[in-house]
């Protein structure tokens, strides 16, 4: 079969498309027949070797986020499972055209939802609902200060915010961003590279109180400036996992501002609501009511050319690439 | 008229009485005359060079007092003159007269006498808003309170209980742990004789962890609040009794969905605009949250209340008599 392995690190132009042996599904795991594997920032990361932690010894196959339908199981999973068509993040291994997961951590793709939003809708639209609601509890009259705004976690997070009833502050890396970041309900967008003081504009939108929640998915050696930028009470959420080196947190300067950082992975959001909140996001998703920034699929063998286009930041809305197709 | 001016930072040595004119009201200030004033960990830390944000030396310490209005300033409304008033988060207590912004001076509640007036309602706001404002606690959730047998301490544990958490108070000593069983925790813990409480406290959460902890002393122990912590759970900060903290890593924060934060009351005051008064009114002045006060000392005996507080052996808050029950 078909298989992206990553052998090195390096850099986009090393990714090449090899043939490998079709993988067995062992104890717990199942064997997915792969339709989309979505370009993840991790995958980047993990090529360039930008981040170690949650990443397999090499040689492994990239693709953190696919989707796709169970075509086997292992020892100990139940075989209704077979034929479910499923999300899968965080085992790797999706950019071929088959790939193992542990049947645990499959996410069922809901009925009425196609497969190219399928592959991405519980990573993305999952992560700003619990980022907003599990762990901010975000009220009607929030001011929500979203980097990369035009993102994919960006342009989800802008729109449970709105419908939460906050007003929303964008932050976009260009000038080309701002009207596509707008376009998903961003009261206002700021271009932080041609203005590096946005902390005081979004006090000057704010009269001058701030943010009381910052998603920061970004980290790096900007994020000091969350602080300035953050209403007292107000906290600031880092998403997992960054690959810039993210300043440490002075408790002082928390005390003096009342603020708060907090961090974010997401299973531990699921693991406390156990689902409550899946009919929602479902309905919101499939009805169009969220929108999903996703770009025409790119067939597999575009990897390397999909990985410079997302780190030169050319890119806006996700990439997924074309394993199997609509199955 | 006699007022312990801050010259410089250093011992409990530094605090010396000396004469000082009485300061007038400015616009929009009242000029109190000072009954009592309660022993704000400001007033060590800053005396102490602890901690920076304070007015330019010289100026007088006394973070909470609480006294008699004499004079306002010329916009104030002069009916306030002959009210008996609390002022909290305001330095010059320790002096005859303080002036302070007549939006600080609150009037005391009838239902409370002049100690228990002037040093409750600091401690009791700032739980309050901890738990209330910033933290805003749900039932049944973990509440993990440093310095349980501290004003702020044992407050945060009424308050908690009553919002219906499950409360861990951690003591420094034996003593303390026996005197602090008043407040009714779920859980007490010697963290000196346990040095790892955070597996106790994971332990009595079935291995869950806290959803908060409050951290009034923070030094070089601070990171032991991560592992106490659950996921989503957060560490608030107050003060830095014990020193500094070392820095909080980001990634660390994210691995284990933590939060690290602080607060600054005044903060989280201008947000409620007073509607916690009521609570803390009723509750305070009718004994439901117990309010344990050390016995007064004057303004002569500052200095050893200082020692005291910075040895920790002091049992309810301390309180310094200046004009006593006016």
């Amino acid at each position: 079969m078909r298989a992206v392995v990553l052998a090195a690190n390096g850099g986009p132009e090393s990714l090449t498309i090899s043939d490998v042996a079709v993988p067995e599904a062992g104890e717990g795991q199942v064997r997915i027949k792969v339709a989309y594997a979505a370009l993840n920032p991790l995958d980047t990361h993990a090529r360039a070797g930008r981040i170690k932690w949650g990443v397999p010894a090499m040689p492994f196959t990239l693709g953190y986020e696919y989707s796709g339908k169970v075509e086997k199981v292992g020892a100990g999973v139940d075989a209704s499972l077979i034929g479910a068509r499923v999300a899968a993040a965080g085992s790797w291994g999706g950019c071929a055209d088959y790939a193992i997961a542990p049947a645990k951590g499959l996410v069922s793709i809901p009925d009425g939802m196609d497969w190219k939003l399928g592959t991405v809708f519980y990573t993305t639209a999952y992560t700003a609902w619990h980022m907003l609601h599990t762990m901010a509890r975000i009220e009607k009259g929030d001011v929500v200060l979203i980097h990369s705004a035009a993102g994919a976690v960006g342009v989800l997070t802008t729109q449970v915010a709105k419908d939460a009833g906050a007003t929303v502050i964008g932050l976009v890396g260009s000038a080309a961003k701002i009207d596509f970041a707008k376009s998903f309900g961003a009261d206002h967008v700021l271009d932080e590279q041609a203005d590096p003081e946005w902390p005081v504009r979004v006090k000057a939108l704010t009269e001058g109180k701030g943010a009381s929640i910052i998603i920061d998915g970004n980290g790096g050696p900007q994020a000091d400036k969350n602080l300035a930028a953050l209403a007292p009470l107000g906290q600031i959420i880092y998403i997992g996992a960054m690959a810039g080196q993210t300043p440490n947190v002075k408790i002082p300067l928390l005390i003096a501002g009342s603020a708060r950082v907090r961090g974010f992975v997401m299973y531990h959001a699921t693991a406390k609501t156990k689902g409550s909140e899946t009919p929602e996001i479902n309905d919101k998703l499939i009805s169009g009511k969220w929108r999903y920034p996703l770009n025409p699929p790119r067939p597999l063998a575009d990897i390397g050319a999909a990985h410079a286009d997302f780190e030169s930041r050319r890119t806006t809305g996700r990439t997924l690439l074309t394993v199997g197709g609509d199955l | 008229m006699r007022a312990i001016v801050l010259t410089k930072t250093g011992g409990p040595d530094v605090l010396e009485i000396t004469d000082q004119p009485i300061p007038e009201p400015g616009l929009g200030q009242v000029q109190v005359k000072v009954a009592y004033v309660g022993m704000n960990p400001l007033d060590v830390m800053v005396r102490a060079g602890k901690f920076k944000y304070h007015p330019p030396l010289p100026f007088t310490l006394g973070y909470s007092y609480c006294g008699l209005i004499t004079k306002v300033g010329s916009d104030v409304d002069p009916k306030r003159v002959g009210e008996r008033v609390s002022v909290v988060s305001q330095w010059g207590g320790y002096a005859e007269y303080a002036v302070a912004p007549a939006a600080t001076a609150n009037p005391l509640p009838a239902n409370f006498d002049w100690k228990l007036g002037c040093v409750a309602l600091g401690p009791a706001l700032t739980a309050w808003h901890l738990l209330n404002t910033m933290a805003r606690v749900r039932k049944g959730e973990t509440v993990v309170v440093h310095a349980a047998a501290g004003a702020v301490g044992f407050m945060l544990v009424q308050i908690a209980k009553d919002m219906g958490a499950k409360v861990i108070g951690l003591v420094g000593s034996a003593e303390k742990l026996a005197w602090a069983k008043q407040f009714d925790a779920d859980l007490l813990l010697d963290y000196r004789a346990d040095p790892d409480w955070p597996d106790k406290v994971k332990a009595f959460t079935g291995a869950a962890g806290a959803d908060y902890i409050f951290d009034g002393n923070q030094g070089p122990e601070t990171p032991k609040n991560l592992k106490a912590l659950a996921p989503l759970g957060q560490a608030i900060f107050i003060g830095a009794m014990a020193g500094p903290s070392p820095e909080i890593v980001v990634p660390q924060l994210i691995g284990g969905s933590a939060g690290v934060g602080g607060l600054v009351v005044y903060h989280a005051m201008a947000k409620t605009k007073g509607a916690e008064f009521k609570e803390l009114v009723s509750k305070l002045g009718s004994g439901q949250w117990k309010f344990p006060i050390a016995p007064a000392v004057p303004l002569e005996k500052v200095v050893e209340l200082h020692k005291a507080v910075e040895a920790r052996t002091l049992l309810g808050r301390g309180i310094i008599s200046v004009g006593g029950d006016l």
